[in-house]
């Protein structure tokens, strides 16, 4: 369980970019369970769309993400030196509209590691239907080699 | 496990999740080639497929050894524990 003090230590984003608020469930590099509230106030909801407010997929699948980030647990050296990346989206499907007042309650769970790369399956609900699903891959690069 | 499940343990890969065509991959298809076209994402694909299941880092390792599925099961066996 993490509030979104302890979540605000542990990953960069920061409002109103910052897509999980409470973590309910924690197995470090393993799985966890977070949740998003969707506030009528949020900045994107303005464009999309003015009068049909729709929350657009791709900042459910950065939701996913942020979660997945906190599953990744590394020793403080690796953290210093690689940044952890989302490396690939696989078969997303956003199968039902998310509209302000929704709660996401976002389940993440390691698939696949090796190499480089953690794989994650993540399932999205809202009073326990399923909104949408995929897989997500990540990636750490050095952050030296950021922009060159 | 020999060269031959090797092999095709590989091709089973490509297919289901790199999304190759079995009809087009042979064991000696250039994977990187303008037939298959894989990318340097896949790349990372494979070093983590082959890490989880044959135990082999492949991470660093020239591209020369990633030509081809036959390729990648020598360097799989030339290294395994």
């Amino acid at each position: 369980m993490m509030n979104i003090y302890e979540i605000s230590e542990k990953i960069a984003q920061r409002p109103p970019f910052q897509m999980i608020e409470r973590v309910t469930e924690l197995t470090p590099n393993e799985s966890a369970v977070g949740i998003k509230n969707v506030s009528v106030n949020e900045p994107y909801f303005t464009g999309h769309f003015p009068g049909t407010p729709i929350m657009p997929g791709v900042l459910i699948v950065e939701s996913c993400a942020q979660l997945c980030s906190l599953v990744i647990e590394k020793p403080a050296e690796d953290l210093e030196k690689n940044l952890y990346v989302l490396l690939k989206i696989d078969g997303f499907k956003f199968v039902k509209p998310v509209i302000p007042g929704d709660q996401l309650e976002i389940s993440v769970k390691k698939t696949k590691e090796g190499g480089v790369l953690v794989g994650f399956d993540c399932i999205v609900k809202v009073n326990g239907n399923i909104h949408a699903k995929g897989a997500l891959t990540f990636t750490s690069i050095p952050k030296e080699s950021l922009g060159k | 496990m020999d060269q031959e499940e090797v092999k095709s343990k590989l091709k089973a890969f490509f297919m289901s999740d790199l999304g190759v065509d079995g009809d087009v991959l042979q064991y000696d298809t250039e994977l990187f080639g303008e037939e298959i076209g894989l990318d340097s994402v896949d790349s990372l694909e494979i070093i983590s497929f082959v890490d989880s299941n044959f135990n082999v880092s492949m991470t660093g390792v020239g591209k020369e050894h990633f030509q081809s599925i036959n390729t990648i099961a020598a360097y799989i066996e030339a290294h395994k524990a």
